[in-house]
């Protein structure tokens, strides 16, 4: 049992307040992203629950027991860094027997456990090696590896997989979900790649200005986006964002085209819709508006299509499989996809 | 192989750099090359400058004179030896601590962290002059002190058992912080995430300034501590020529003293260029180390 508990936490770096306060509980077991673009204090965040940053004030709770005030060493959490930090004089074995070394465990206990180690994570065969000889996914297990050596009651991971190529990323965040998985160890894993926040959690919380912007399971934030910030944030292409004016229950486009919804809203909105939520097609039926290809870039699995809506950008993603409409395109904006935002605070409209 | 035509530079192409390069090369030839080639020149002959009489080949003489028939090169030998060891090893340790105190962050770090560095901006000269001055038995700051405490006109640089202790403490007073400023470059090089990772795998500060930021710094303590030990083998003369002349009796005389007072002070030209071309050797060996060290990839 190894909850996380942050209350409060703020944090100024001498005039400049970074965390104007941040509260989040982790479950145990449970997988939690801290998302944001860079600057948004996620890092720090990890750092002072990791106690390589002092806070400002605020409670830090591991397992029920409150570490603000204690050292790393005695918080009971292992942190894997975006550069693995690896000591880089010291074989593989070593690095893993390190922190248990430093504990004075017998030398058979670390050599068993390393071994265990070693094999969960597959680098029995580099255990003699230095850091300097391995590749960027090699240290990356190793940097693992000595996380989950002293069996902690936290993960902290601080963008682990940003130094790796693309391909080795999507292959990493497998292994390193899984793995957490089967040790269910608590885990808060910082990333600004909203992929990576998707794929691997269980909740996201994402950034923005050391405050949060949304907490939430990653098809909650996808779907119902707590804001502009948040809507643009997440998914890949981002969500195409028109201000429009509201007349009854239609909505103008600065175009001057009319789309009827069915909720009654006042003044000017910000109207959110996911390009592979739009309707593209080459007939024009009620309610849809007219469309202007622009560009179409190819991406294999689907189509992302640039167009315009009289002169607003708007950009659709496209099944690979199905013909584009030539010429005299339309777009279709289903009812239901729609989101809705107030154009002065960027929250979303209830 | 296959006979393809390499395109050569017409003649006077290929010469143009050395035209350019004349004026340096000839520069450099008449103050180093020809000096050396001179100091050849007296260590095989019998050079002496109160009986120029005297002339003619004669190394395998000189070689014996000097390494052979008196114990004085052996003894200097070692004084420099002990000298280099001892001032070195202490300048390695003050500099090391002294660069991980000021490695930290504190108010005023930046202050007083020049004042380190001052002694280092002295010339030899000086230095030597101040601690003869400090040392001195008569009117010496040291000497005031311990005649407080009943101890008349006593100068360690008078007494042949401590002189060289206060050759190396002058010299590990001008010194230390050129180990601290190499020390400090070395540390402030280093990634700070292996030793935020150490923190969190439970090592103290102690344990990680041992097992990780020691041997991290490994390539720049070794360049230092070689860096040190060449400029203390050969350079230490001035101080020494200063506050004790090698004396009393030769207690403090280094194989740089002892070329200068064989050439300068009893004219003996041939030995003192022995002398010297034999730390030439030492110091050529040396450096061929010290090259091995900075020079290519390291293996981790």
């Amino acid at each position: 049992m190894a909850s996380i508990d942050i209350r409060n936490l703020r944090k100024k770096f001498g005039d400049l307040e970074v965390i104007p306060g941040f509260s989040l509980h982790a479950e145990d077991r449970e997988f939690i992203s801290l998302l944001g673009p860079s600057g948004c204090g996620k890092s720090t965040i990890l750092r002072i629950v990791a106690g390589l940053e002092e806070l400002t004030s605020g409670d830090v709770v591991i397992a029920g027991r409150n570490v603000t005030a204690l050292e790393p060493k005695d918080r009971d959490i292992a942190m894997v860094f975006q550069n693995y930090a690896l000591y880089p004089h010291k074989s593989v074995f070593e690095n893993l027997a390190y922190g248990l070394r430093i504990r004075k465990r017998p030398e058979d206990e670390i050599r068993k456990r390393v071994t265990e180690v070693s094999e969960l994570l597959q680098i029995q065969q580099l255990l003699q090696r230095r850091p300097a000889q391995l590749s960027g996914g090699q240290q990356q297990r190793v940097a693992m590896g000595r996380a989950i050596m002293r069996e902690p009651a936290a993960f902290l991971f601080d963008e682990p997989l940003s130094n790796l190529d693309a391909k080795l990323r999507n292959h990493m965040r497998v292994e390193i979900r899984q793995l957490q998985q089967r040790l269910g160890i608590t885990t808060l894993y910082v990333t600004h790649d909203q992929v990576e926040a998707m794929t691997m959690s269980d909740r996201i919380v994402v950034l923005n200005h050391g405050m949060i912007e949304q907490i939430g399971k990653p098809l909650e934030i996808y779907e119902t986006p707590a804001s502009i910030f948040v809507a643009t944030f997440i998914g890949s292409p981002a969500m195409n964002l028109v201000r429009v004016r509201t007349d009854g229950n239609a909505l103008v486009f600065p175009s001057g085209d009319r789309l009827s919804v069915e909720r009654q809203l006042q003044g000017d909105v910000v109207l959110g819709i996911r390009p592979e939520r739009i309707k593209l097609s080459a007939s024009k039926s009620e309610n849809s508006l007219p469309f202007e290809i622009v560009l179409v870039e190819e991406l294999g699995a689907q189509k992302i299509i640039h167009g315009r809506i009289g002169a607003t950008e708007m950009t659709v993603a496209f099944p690979e499989d199905v013909p584009l409409p030539t010429n005299g395109a339309s777009v279709s904006l289903p009812g239901n996809y729609l989101h809705f935002f107030d154009p002065e605070s960027g929250k979303r409209l209830a | 192989m296959s006979g393809e035509q390499v395109y050569r530079a017409p003649l006077h192409r290929r010469l143009r750099p050395l035209y350019f390069l004349s004026p340096t090369l000839l520069i450099l030839l008449s103050v180093t090359l020809f000096p050396l080639i001179y100091s050849l020149y007296l260590a095989t002959h019998t050079v002496i400058l109160t009986n120029p009489m005297l002339s003619g080949w004669s190394l395998q003489d000189n070689l014996r004179e000097v390494f052979l028939e008196s114990p004085e090169y052996w003894e200097s030998f070692a004084t420099t030896l002990i000298l280099v060891v001892t001032v070195v090893s202490i300048e390695f340790v003050l500099g090391l601590m002294l660069a991980y105190f000021f490695y930290n962050n504190f108010t005023g770090r930046d202050f007083i962290f020049p004042f380190f560095l001052m002694p280092m901006m002295l010339t030899p000269v000086v230095v030597g002059t101040i601690w003869r001055f400090l040392f001195n038995g008569e009117f010496g700051l040291i000497a005031g002190l311990l005649k407080a405490m009943g101890v008349v006109n006593y100068s360690i640089l008078n007494e042949p058992s401590t002189a060289l202790v206060g050759i190396i403490i002058a010299d590990v007073w001008q010194w230390t912080p050129f180990m601290l400023l190499l020390m400090l470059a070395g540390m402030r090089a280093l990634p700070t995430s292996p030793f935020e990772a150490a923190q969190v795998d439970g090592a103290s500060r102690f344990q990680i300034f041992r097992d990780i930021m020691l041997p991290m710094m490994k390539p720049v303590i070794v360049i230092a501590v070689l860096i040190r030990m060449i400029d203390a083998f050969n350079r230490t003369f001035d101080t020494i020529y200063i506050m004790t002349n090698g004396g009393p009796g030769r207690v403090t005389e280094t194989l740089a003293v002892m070329a200068f007072r064989s050439s300068f002070e009893y004219f003996f030209m041939h030995q003192g260029a022995i002398v010297a071309l034999s730390m030439l050797v030492i110091i050529i060996i040396m450096t061929k180390v010290l090259g091995r060290f900075m020079a290519g990839p390291r293996e981790d």
